[in-house]
């Protein structure tokens, strides 16, 4: 294995395990306060678990885009040898989706958790509550974005 | 297609048809009361001592409602829990087949079952007396149990000693006591001053010895002080049974206790199916009853007439007429067309395909009266947009035929079950674009009709941004119009018109650069880019004082086009979404058939289960998305072009029913 295919490699460790970490932290907190909410009325389970999975798409996009750079550098068949320059090339387009994923996807979990508290006494604002927790997912979405676009034109 | 329009009911009857009028106007489901204006010499309605008596009775019915809950979720838990072999309750959880639980709803009731449910419910009263009776003696037990668990936590430093609490007495001559004293002091305790002391101990049980001591009575102040000193805690137990045996009973007692628990819990149980049903009536029946409560309190009355204003939707005034006309209550009504500052309710009617959607709308504000009824647009760009995130013609098939095969089996009630078919709608649109772009399960099984977006991701994100500055240019077009039909056309000349031309001059100039054979479009696009752009400077400082006003007032509405940019840009979540589904539904594909290769036989049992599982959870999960990303791109891009909301649903007097469902089936109408 080349440096290059090495640096591609972490680039898409990086993204997955990053936008993974702050996936789990969000939805952890995010089940934490379902748990609490859930305690007091059974029947708000299912509005706590919607919000409690939306922090989660970060490690989703994460995947994603590390999927995209196995199959740019064929992983699943004949490794592909990339140059040092091509490598970090691949690895900086990592970097946005990793970096805002871990990020956006904690702060997505706070919103969620309010939001909980929220749906905990007004049962009927449960889609408002989403909505706000959808917001920060804006700017996971635009480093998706970012992500995607430069790994795909890097090679 | 519209908001509907509303006439002002104005209704003055004698007080003695007070009781009479509210029921009709509850049952024609027509009327919204409102706080009738004040007049000069006469009293508000007060309703407050019924009010409470029906807060009263509705409470009583939520304990028994809540009460039956808890006591089948504990024997639930014991169903759960016992064995063949050591069978506790008798109780069994009702099996409903799926298909009933599918087409669960609220019963039909006719308006004679309803008016007439207050008689003959002597057994109701009984059963709620014996609920409380119930919950007052389980409180008593687990009082009781609580108790005991203390006691023999208590006792347990005592299991050792075998000789009963009341033997242990002293005599004339010696004093023996029993007691705990702390292990550590014990361990190091100076008896070298003590001769006449005796001792056993019996073990240890969280740091505390127990200790038995007998010394002389005659020197009883000496050792006592003594033993005091060690930390030494005499026992106050003094029954004649040994603490083994006393553990015994009460671990005894608290099996009776339980099973008496049981035996209470299955008695509640038991009377729900008697009762409940008339219940749950009773409960509706209060709720109509608040509301007729809040309706005397908005009217004003005079010594023996009152006066009562309502809201009634303009194609039910006639038909509400004609009831209060067959009633044979003496009455005078008059219908008045809203004024211009009377905030009347919001009653939409679309056609079936717009009206589930409806709710999506709400859920953001319902829209206020007077404007432009949004919900046929949202319908249109929400099915568009539905597809394009899920964007996988496989999904799409699952999810119409779930949706609306689910709505068929339910069969819910008009008004009802919208979230299914927005969610059947939902597929059909992800088939039309799952077909475009040739995914089928995350592969390409067929050649896309436009294009494959894993290949050509720049198209899809061009496809993204321009159906982005589609539908916000159409809600500027919805906004131009409206200001328009308001008498304010230089409000939608400066506003939404100048930014179409700045806009439009914009494309013109770049395509022109961009594209060969339009270089002479440049000088028309920079005239109209010019044109709008004053337009937006003159739509800034319009309305604004002063000129420091009117000029930042100018360059602050360029400002706005950061605005825009970023609205636009925000429909790039179409393109993160819509690559994410195929992208996940590879993946899935990929570990499946890698995983296939790898075990020989086992490999095809895991090779289905990886499939159906990751493809069921991309689904869900993509859907999921695609329903709240959808609703943020109508409530924060779309919404904040030309809509305002604030309004409020009609909700007619009658209509807060939580278990059942009026009709006249089976009863008639008198």
């Amino acid at each position: 294995m080349t440096l290059g295919t090495f640096l591609a490699i972490l680039g898409a460790a990086l993204a997955a395990g990053l936008a993974g970490i702050g996936s789990a932290i969000g939805v952890g907190m995010g089940g934490q306060a379902a748990a609490g909410v859930t305690s007091e009325d059974p029947d708000k389970f299912g509005s706590c678990l919607i919000l409690q999975l939306l922090p989660g798409t970060q490690g989703i996009y994460g995947l994603l885009i590390a999927f995209i750079v196995f199959i740019k550098i064929n992983v699943f068949s004949e490794l592909a040898a990339l140059t040092m320059e091509q490598g970090l090339g691949i690895l900086a387009g990592c970097i946005p989706i990793a970096a805002v994923g871990l990020i956006s996807a904690i702060h997505q979990g706070k919103v969620a958790v309010s939001g909980m508290a929220l749906v905990a006494k007004r049962p009927e604002e449960q889609s408002k509550a989403i909505v706000m927790a959808v917001m920060v997912e804006t700017y996971a979405i635009l480093a998706l974005l970012v992500s995607f676009l430069a790994v795909f034109f890097a090679l | 297609m519209a908001l509907l329009p509303f006439k002002k009911l104005t209704l003055i009857a004698h007080s003695e048809d007070a009781e009479k009028v509210l029921t009709l106007l509850s049952r024609t489901g027509s009327a919204e009361v409102i706080s009738t204006s004040e007049i000069e010499g006469c009293a508000r309605g007060d309703a407050a001592s019924r009010a409470e008596k029906a807060d009263v009775r509705s409470a009583e019915l939520s304990f028994c409602f809540d009460f039956w809950r808890a006591e089948k979720v504990k024997l639930n838990k014991i169903v759960k829990k016992q064995t063949e072999e050591n069978p506790i309750t008798k109780y069994q959880k009702k099996k409903i087949p799926l298909l009933e639980k599918i087409r669960a709803r609220k019963p039909d009731v006719s308006f004679d079952t309803f008016d007439h449910i207050l008689e003959e419910n002597e057994d109701i009263a009984a059963v709620e007396k014996r609920l409380h009776e119930i919950g007052d003696e389980e409180t008593e037990l687990k009082g009781e149990s609580t108790r005991n668990a203390a006691l023999r936590e208590q006792l347990k430093f005592y299991e050792t000693v075998d000789v009963p609490f009341s033997d242990i007495k002293s005599s004339r001559r010696v004093e023996c006591v029993l007691g705990l004293v702390p292990t550590d002091t014990w361990a190091v305790a100076d008896l070298s001053d003590c001769p006449d002391l005796a001792f056993e101990t019996f073990g240890n049980r969280q740091r505390m010895t127990t200790a038995f001591f007998a010394y002389p009575t005659a020197e009883r102040e000496f050792y006592a002080d003594k033993l005091a000193s060690l930390g030494f805690n005499r026992t106050t137990f003094d029954f004649p049974m040994t603490a083994k045996d006393k553990i015994a009973a009460l671990t005894a007692r608290d099996e009776e206790i339980f099973r008496r628990g049981v035996e209470l819990a299955e008695e509640a149980v038991a009377y729900e199916d008697e009762v409940r049903g008339r219940m749950e009536i009773l409960s509706d029946y209060y709720r109509v009853e608040r509301e007729k409560c809040d309706a005397i309190d908005r009217t004003f009355r005079t010594e023996s007439t009152f006066v009562l204003t309502a809201w009634v939707p303009a194609h039910m005034a006639e038909d509400t007429e004609k009831v209060f006309a067959d009633s044979g209550v003496a009455y005078v009504s008059m219908y008045e067309d809203p004024k211009e500052d009377d905030k009347y309710p919001t009653l939409a009617k679309n056609n079936p395909v717009v009206t589930p959607y409806e709710s999506i709308t709400n859920m953001y504000s319902a829209p206020s009266p007077r404007e432009i009824d949004p919900n046929p647009f949202v319908a249109f760009f929400y099915f568009i947009l539905f597809g394009l995130m899920v964007s996988d013609a496989a999904y799409g098939l699952i999810l119409a035929i779930g949706g609306f095969g689910l709505y068929a089996l339910k069969r819910p009630r008009k008004g009802e079950g919208h979230l299914l078919l927005i969610i059947g709608m939902g597929g059909v649109s992800t088939f039309i674009w799952g077909v475009m772009f040739g995914g089928y399960f995350g592969e390409s099984f067929f050649s896309p009709v436009l294009f494959n977006p894993m290949n050509e991701p720049l198209k899809m994100l061009i496809l993204s941004v321009a159906l982005g500055v589609f539908q916000i240019m159409f809600g500027m077009g919805i906004a131009f119009v409206q200001k328009c039909k308001n008498g304010k056309p230089f409000h939608a000349i400066f506003g939404e018109g100048s930014w179409f031309l700045l806009f439009i001059g914009l494309g013109l100039f770049v395509a022109s650069g961009m594209v060969s054979g339009m270089a002479a479009l440049k000088l028309p696009g920079l005239i109209v880019l010019a044109v709008g752009g004053a337009g937006v400077l003159i739509g800034g400082a319009m309305g604004k004082k002063g000129v420091k006003g009117k000029v930042l007032g100018a360059f602050g509405n360029v400002y706005n086009v950061t605005g825009f940019m970023s609205d636009i840009l925000s429909y790039c979540r179409l393109f993160g979404l819509g690559l994410a589904t195929g992208v996940v539904g590879m993946v899935v594909n990929l570990i499946a058939t890698i995983l296939c290769g790898l075990i020989p036989v086992v490999g095809y049992v895991l090779f289905v289960a990886v499939l159906v599982v990751g493809h069921v959870f991309n689904i869900a999960i993509n859907t999921l998305g695609a329903y709240v990303h959808n609703s943020r791109l109508q409530y924060v891009e779309f919404f904040s072009r030309f809509y305002t909301g604030g309004g409020h649903i009609f909700k007619p007097m009658g209509s807060n029913l939580k278990y059942i469902h009026l009709s006249n089936k089976g009863g008639n109408q008198s």
